[in-house]
């Protein structure tokens, strides 16, 4: 059975849903935080998510300090792991962290051009054919998202690049928070690493949707799907 | 040898000025009587305290602590009839009816008013509990850091039920003043205005909850000028624990244990300040009494805590709340008695003196007694999650709490031979305001009045503020505060999925202070009346619902102002002995109040009613926005001429008209109808007629974006009926809902409904317009797409 | 020595100033925020530069000054404010949170100072104004803060 870490910070909130949603989906996990987290943990498992939340406040740039503790405890192990195969998932924060980490392409998240943090639902436009995280996942889907960080730069031209390179994953279909290209979800280039804004985890059944008519699916939200693919790759 | 890090206070040779004198100097905000019963203490046992046990002693009997109002002697007058004595109107009104209906229904309520939360009965493995709190004082001074500490707070309150509760929702709810007001109305210096205060407060809110994970669901907003110099915020918090884990005892030789933060000199004085009125000096004097909260510091204590409950490590656990180390330990050792070494405290600055250490409330600290056999395991914990574990002293068998401190013993309190704190009597007088029906109404252009009822502060949506909070996370909101075909329309309540049930949690709050202005008993009922319907209206089992009260008034000591609290706590007795759901938690904030160079501006007796109720079924969830463009509607309850309080009222000038009157009684058999109807399948959707009346719900119900809605106002249900169309359009009567219900399914509806005020008042329309027809005319004809944009866009200017 | 730094977001124009008074002005000003660090360095300098540039600055999203002068021109007044002595500085305890956690780097940060810089942009009454803004942006009951 395919296993998943789930790295958890202080201040990392979505572990336990994400956890849930990963067995939903037939995975062995295991949540561990960074502070005893080692290069076994890492090694052992096919797939690593870092979960949502706040790690260490995000008082500084989001995921700055995430990243630095998380190159203290673990080195290179979450490369090591990409390189030798293994899938990686940063959703909202764990995007944030995987952008510092160096393990995406370049790219930051920043304060939404509201200045605001938002809750609210994000309709999404699959963009990458062949990310093992969205095989099962029709062409448009519903996400929900909250985020006050969530605004995705990169250097002037970078974005452009990266949808004509493969690198976009998703993309908003009304960009709510400014990002470049509308872009919502990020990839490497092999597409095992994957980030995105918003949460899937959070829509697993249908009746996570706001709207009680929604019927996309008969028996799971499109969040589900996004772990299915991941574990249906590893299987 | 080092200075002395305590003193001993001469009280036994005191005269009664001089005892005033030194409460005033210490501000122990103790009055001359409390004073002089400490003497008396002391000279009992013929010794004077040290500073330390007299800070223990006025912490004890703070306002805060001991909610000395609601345990006065009062005697209450109505309309200059023969006045009656209530004792403890806590005893009286509150608890001995909610044991009475904990009677009635065993089994159903496994903790109340004794721990930080009250649990009921989810299923037979878990328990859910809820607790609210008010933060006021400290937010007027400062609205961020005041909104955050106060979530924290509560989020502590629900980490120490039990043996440490999973909190699972929070709600939030605010009294401001109106964020448009004329700053040069604002006449007292250093007061900030409204708009500050909103913003500042919502993302206290914001930042801490979000960074807490926990989905901040449910909440409500009230604007009035009388808020301006005293804001009022509520936070509540909602939690789920194991049944098993609910009870905790203290027992002799367990280790005495401090989570989470430092202690440090920010935390002085708070459970004491927010126990006196603000004046034009607050803000200079009292900047200490603010703190700021961290978090991240008290998410690391809750994954701390909910692991170690998990794991059985926790024997006892509960929050350092007001009056810090003191009240923590005064929990946890008066019984048993026990040793507390202040040395061991972990400390932010170096310098506390040893009462400033035991008092200060420092937050994100929680206290826990464990085994001493489990403390390398809980050591193991704290380094996994990267918090600071203390041992501060044990519990022994001497039922005497003792505080060391350097090697001295700086607090020696016999916990039995403490005298209650002295009891106060009050007066109260309560005089009757007309309730005027049949007045002519100004009706004449009905459309101009919706829209003017539609864009009112009290009305308008609070979307912005509701997008700031994270109402999603923890992946169980299945009812949303903002739902329906576009995501944006308001909801009743909220339902939230328990992990590891098959069953929901609802949640609902009701908040009338402008019914209270003029008849407090109608505020109680009406507001009681609200949130449980709400609560059914979403899904909740009628028959498994908790409420919580929290009261919040000016000064307790001016006769009509207290009057008006009593009526309203008469009121609120009988409408829980009515629907038969007890009060199981409560808290009350007293001298909400600010004095001018005009004289003392009081806030009105505000009550918040907040409740959680069972959902037998996620699908029993229901929602208050129209799915259909050709379903009919029903109006269940009746609609009467009770245009008091009302948004219409206030609007139009309208004054001294009769405030809605509650059956509740009547009502409930009304919900417990309505609630077979929703299980049965019957319906699609239902919406609470509340604020802005009839014409406000059908719209609201229209937001959703599927279809208009037409009504026919002669069909409403009524008793005494009305003269003019502005009253089945705006008024407030309660007992009512809106029903959305299939065609197919109207006639199984209405066997559903017989014997009950219940009528179809109109249809779902694919015509995207709200239309009322009255007496063949059509009075009130308003396209939806342009209320909902006064609706939507009327807080957007400001936040 | 001490060690200066400006942070500012190149992603963030000029906003109307408006959004940071109770009351609106319409008076046409506009605004920018950045944060201004100080901090007091002992050890390998170099060191110490490294770190807290990889703590304080987002290359892509940022651009910084090691002057001890704005980085911006041209405001008609900028107001600094901090968190006054006993108020929690939540940035500036992450901060030193790192810092401590990973143990000797071969330098010492001997005090951090965080400041909040709004520049405020446009024609008017500096002295009515300034006071005007510092009262809505500021709070005596935690902050410090300076006018310039």
């Amino acid at each position: 059975m395919p296993h998943a870490l789930l790295l958890k910070y202080p201040g990392t909130n979505c572990d336990a849903e994400t956890e849930r949603a990963l067995r939903t989906a037939g995975f062995s996990t295991q949540i561990q935080p960074i502070a005893t987290a080692t290069r076994e943990h890492v090694a052992k498992s096919q797939l690593v998510v870092l979960c949502g939340g706040f790690s260490y406040g995000d008082y500084v740039t989001s995921g700055r300090l995430a990243q630095l503790e998380t190159e203290r405890f673990l080195g290179d192990a979450l490369h090591q792991h990409h390189a030798n195969g293994g899938l990686i998932l940063g959703i909202c924060n764990g995007f944030q962290i995987l952008t510092k980490l160096g393990i995406l392409p370049h790219a930051s998240l920043i304060n939404n051009k509201s200045e605001r943090f938002e809750c609210m639902w994000d309709k999404l436009v699959k963009v990458s054919s062949t990310s093992p995280f969205l095989q099962g996942l029709p062409d448009e889907f519903e996400l929900p998202s909250a985020h006050a960080e969530g605004r995705l730069v990169t250097n002037p031209g970078d974005a452009e690049k990266y949808l004509e390179a493969g690198y976009v994953a998703l993309r908003y279909a009304s960009n709510h928070n400014g990002s470049d290209c509308n872009i919502a979800g990020l990839q490497d280039a092999s597409g095992r690493a994957m980030g995105l804004m918003p949460h899937p985890e959070r829509f697993i059944l249908p009746r996570h949707h706001y709207d009680k008519d929604w019927a996309g699916h008969e028996d799971w939200g499109w969040g589900y799907f996004i772990f299915k693919s991941a574990f249906d790759s590893l299987k | 040898m080092s200075a002395k890090t305590y003193r001993i206070v001469p009280v036994r040779g005191l005269s009664s000025d001089e005892l005033l004198e030194l409460s005033k100097a210490q501000k122990l905000s103790l009055s001359r009587e409390d004073m002089e019963v400490v003497q008396k203490i002391f000279c009992e046992i013929d010794r004077d305290p040290t500073d330390v046990e007299l800070e223990v002693i006025a912490q004890t009997w703070s306002e805060h602590c001991k909610h000395r109002i609601f345990s006065a002697s009062i005697r209450h007058s109505v309309d200059g009839g023969a006045p009656e004595q209530v004792h403890s109107l806590f005893k009286t009104y509150i608890k001995k009816p909610s044991e009475k209906i904990m009677e009635r229904k065993p089994g159903f309520v496994l903790s109340a008013f004794d721990d930080n939360a009250g649990f009921i009965e989810l299923d037979d493995k878990l328990a859910v509990c809820l607790k609210a709190e008010t933060h006021n004082h400290p937010s007027a001074i400062e609205p961020y850091a005041g909104a955050n500490t106060g979530l924290g707070g509560v989020i502590r309150d629900i980490l120490g039920a039990g043996k440490g509760a999973k909190p699972i929702a929070s709600l939030d709810v605010f009294c401001f003043g109106a964020p448009d007001t004329d700053p040069s109305t604002i006449t007292a210096p250093d007061v900030i205005h409204p708009l500050g205060i909103m913003r500042g407060v919502v993302r206290g809110v914001r930042d801490y909850g979000n960074r807490m994970g926990i989905p901040t669901v449910n909440g409500a907003i009230q604007f009035d000028p009388t808020y301006i110099y005293n804001p009022l915020v509520f936070c509540g918090t909602a939690g789920v624990i194991p049944r098993e884990d609910i009870l905790k005892e203290m027992r002799p030789g367990l280790k005495v244990i401090v989570i989470g933060g430092r202690t440090g000199r920010d935390g002085l004085k708070g459970a004491t300040f927010s126990s006196a009125a603000l004046d034009v000096d607050s803000h200079e004097e009292d900047f200490t009494a603010v703190q700021i909260g961290n978090p991240i510091e008290e998410k690391k204590t809750l994954d701390f805590i909910l692991e170690a409950r998990e794991r059985g490590l926790i024997v006892f656990i509960t929050d350092c709340g007001a009056g810090g180390f003191s009240s923590a330990a005064g929990e946890m050792l008066s019984v048993t008695g026990g040793e507390i070494f202040l040395d061991n405290a972990p400390l932010k600055e170096p310098g506390l003196i040893s009462w400033e250490i035991f008092l200060s409330e420092s937050q994100e600290r929680m206290v826990m007694a464990v085994e001493e056999e489990h403390l390398p395991e809980l050591q193991k914990l704290a380094d996994t999650f990267q918090t600071e574990l203390t041992i501060l002293g044990h519990s022994d068998d001497t039922g005497i709490l003792k505080v060391w401190h350097k090697g001295e013993l700086v607090c020696c309190l016999d916990n039995s031979k403490l005298h209650d704190a002295p009891i106060k009597q009050l007066e109260s007088v309560f005089t009757s305001a007309p309730a005027l029906t049949g007045m002519d109404l100004p009706d004449k252009d009905l459309n101009k009045s919706m829209e003017t009822i539609m864009s009112d502060f009290a009305i308008v949506s609070r979307e912005p503020i509701i997008r700031e909070y994270d109402h999603e996370v923890q992946g169980n909101t299945i009812l949303k505060p903002l739902a329906g075909a576009q995501a944006d329309a308001p909801q009743d309540g909220s339902v939230v999925d328990i992990d590891g049930s098959d069953k929901c949690m609802a949640m609902a709050c009701a908040i009338l202070p402008e019914w209270g202005k003029t008849d407090p008993y109608a505020m109680g009922t009406g507001t009681v009346d609200e949130c449980v319907r709400q609560l059914v209206l979403v899904g909740a089992n009628p028959d498994k619902i908790g409420l919580l009260d929290n009261f919040c008034m000016g000064n307790p000591e001016d006769p009509k102002e207290l009057g008006r609290l009593v009526e309203c706590v008469k009121a609120i007795a009988s409408a829980a002995d009515s629907f038969n759901a007890p009060f199981i938690s409560g808290k009350d904030s007293f001298y909400n109040y600010f004095e001018t160079e005009q004289g003392p501006i009081n806030v009105p007796v505000t009550f918040l009613c907040s409740g959680f109720g069972v959902v037998e079924a996620p699908e029993h969830a229901t929602g208050s926005s129209l799915r259909r463009n050709d379903s009919v509607l029903y109006l269940i309850g009746n609609t009467e001429d009770e245009m008091g309080g009302s948004v219409y009222a206030r609007t139009h000038g309208v004054e001294g008209a009769k405030v809605p009157q509650t059956d509740c009684v009547a009502n409930f058999a009304l919900y417990k109808a309505y609630y077979n109807a929703l299980t049965s399948g019957l319906l699609l959707s239902a919406h609470d007629v509340s604020e802005g009346g009839l014409a406000v719900t059908a719209a609201e119900m229209a937001f959703s974006g599927k279809g208009g809605v037409e009504l026919d106002l002669s069909k409403l249900p009524t008793v005494n009926g009305w003269k003019s169309p502005a009253v089945p359009l705006f008024s407030e009567s309660t007992g009512r809902i809106l029903v959305e219900v299939d065609a197919d399914f109207a006639a199984d509806f209405e066997a559903a409904m017989d014997g009950f005020p219940c009528a179809c008042v109109g249809r779902a329309t694919a015509d995207k317009k709200l239309v009322a027809i009255y007496d063949g005319q059509t009075v009130l004809d308003c396209e939806i797409a342009g209320l909902k944009k006064l609706w939507k866009d009327g807080l957007t200017p400001y936040y | 020595m001490t060690f200066h730094l400006e942070v500012i977001s190149r992603f963030q124009a000029a906003a109307n100033a408006d959004a940071l008074l109770y009351t609106p002005l319409n008076a046409g000003l506009s605004f920018r925020r950045s944060r201004v660090y100080t901090v007091d360095i002992s050890g390998d300098e170099q060191k110490a530069r490294t770190y807290l540039l990889s703590v304080l600055v987002d290359a892509i999203s940022q651009e910084y000054s090691e002057q001890d002068t704005p980085i911006l021109n041209g405001a008609l007044f900028t107001i600094d404010y901090g968190m006054k002595a006993g108020a929690l500085d939540l940035e500036k305890e992450a901060i030193l949170q790192n810092y401590r956690g990973r143990g000797d780097m071969g330098f010492s940060l001997n005090s951090l100072k965080i400041t909040q810089r709004v520049y405020i942009f446009g024609e008017g009454d500096k002295d009515a104004l300034s006071k005007r803004f510092a009262k809505d942006v500021c709070n005596p009951a935690i902050h410090n803060w300076t006018i310039a």
